[in-house]
């Protein structure tokens, strides 16, 4: 097993931090990708934080009231081995199956 | 005025099988349906839990004019008329037209027996409480948000926000904290029709809240943000509440009064309030 860390995203807007309202996971919980994972408040409003990743969570960073800035560490979880390194896929190298070929209509115009 | 207003209802049904009673939802004081319940996530969460939900825009609120204002003799009910509305409404929408024997505190109808789950939040948490005391056998289980035991809105001085506003001037400021805050809140969403909202805060004022009066049998759960100062007050209802019928309080951490809504711990607690 490895852990994976995930710090607190970039939230757009140019905000710099954000404070945990609440935390809708907790440690030993085994949860999936973009399930709700925490509620955290920042100067332009409230929204819920869906799981980057399927795993059982290993640390929560932060207990509500507690302001967290961008970049810094928000939760780690606890993956299989052979999904550790990378997360979401990579396009396969490989030739493409079907080709468009775009010519010119001369007859309209 | 003593008719009973007449309330805008939105009807939310669950997709799959309906489980367990309808919740009837009521908004605070410069909210509505759509803001207090549809956007923080209330409508979906009940729905999903297959309980049917039906929420009143209070008068001045989201849908529901103030009474007479299309022939200019507008006019905000009281709170007792608004209970009387509420009830009316959520009877109507949830198909007891027919069981609305009266409008009146007391009067009561078999058939619509222990019929709903009451959630109030803020201002609509104050209409719950009275809306449960008198029309015990309406309501089954009562779950109150943001609830305040003293009532901000009676102390309100409407002429002096009238003259605020008049001016013009933006840096000028009511001179009670408490209520520069709820003129701010009123003037925060712009479709808010402010000179309505006055006036509602006006017939308030003439049926103050003194929650020891009447005081709801049923069990009570309330609930609120350890940092909403207008909740401070909170703990005198949940004692009143507590040799009643039961009570129950839940704080929730470093929510304040406009955050609190949103928090799940909030939903599954009521849902858990209602369900038990």
């Amino acid at each position: 097993m490895a852990e994976i860390s995930f710090p607190l995203p970039d939230l757009g807007e140019g905000l710099i931090e954000a404070t945990v309202l609440e935390w809708l996971v907790a440690e030993g919980d085994q949860v999936e990708r973009n399930q709700p994972m925490v509620e955290v408040e920042t100067t332009k409003s409230s929204l819920e934080l869906p799981s980057p990743q399927a795993g059982t969570v290993v640390r929560t960073h932060g207990e509500p009231g507690d302001t967290i800035n961008v970049g810094d560490p928000l939760i780690v979880f606890e993956v299989p081995d052979d999904t550790a390194g990378i997360v979401g896929t990579v396009p396969k190298d490989e030739a493409p199956k079907r080709r468009v070929r775009l010519s010119a209509n001369l007859d309209d115009d | 005025m003593t008719d009973v207003p007449h309330l805008t209802a939105h009807l939310f049904a669950p997709e799959g099988a309906e489980t367990g009673r309808p919740v009837l939802l009521i908004h605070g004081f410069a909210s509505s349906t759509e803001l207090n319940w549809v956007t923080t996530g209330w409508v979906k969460y009940m729905n999903y839990a297959g309980r049917r939900v039906v929420a009143v825009d209070l008068p001045g609120h989201g849908q529901t004019p103030l009474p007479g204002s299309d022939d200019g003799s507008a006019e905000a009910p009281v709170p007792s008329l608004l209970r009387a509305g509420i009830r009316q409404a959520a009877l109507e929408a949830l198909g007891h037209a027919g069981d609305l024997a009266g409008a009146g505190p007391g009067d009561r109808t078999e058939a619509t027996d222990g019929l709903v789950d009451v959630v109030g939040y803020s201002f609509g948490a104050r209409l719950a409480w009275g809306l449960a005391a008198d029309y015990p056998e309406l309501v089954h289980r009562l779950c109150l948000g943001g609830a305040a035991a003293t009532d901000p809105l009676a102390d309100f001085d409407v002429p002096e926000a009238r003259a605020v506003l008049a001016s013009g001037d933006e840096t000028e400021h009511m001179t009670d904290p408490m209520s520069d805050a709820l003129l701010q809140m009123a003037q925060l969403v712009p479709s808010n029709d402010v000179d309505a909202l006055l006036q509602v805060i006006e017939a308030v004022g003439a049926e103050p809240f003194v929650p020891g009066e009447s005081v709801p049998q049923q069990p009570v759960l309330l609930v609120a943000g350890q940092r909403d100062e207008l909740a401070e007050t909170m703990p005198r209802l949940t004692e009143l509440a507590r040799v009643a019928g039961g009570a129950e309080e839940l704080w929730l951490p470093a929510r304040t009064h406009s955050n609190a809504v949103t928090s799940r711990a909030f939903k599954q607690a009521a849902l858990e309030h209602f369900a038990s």
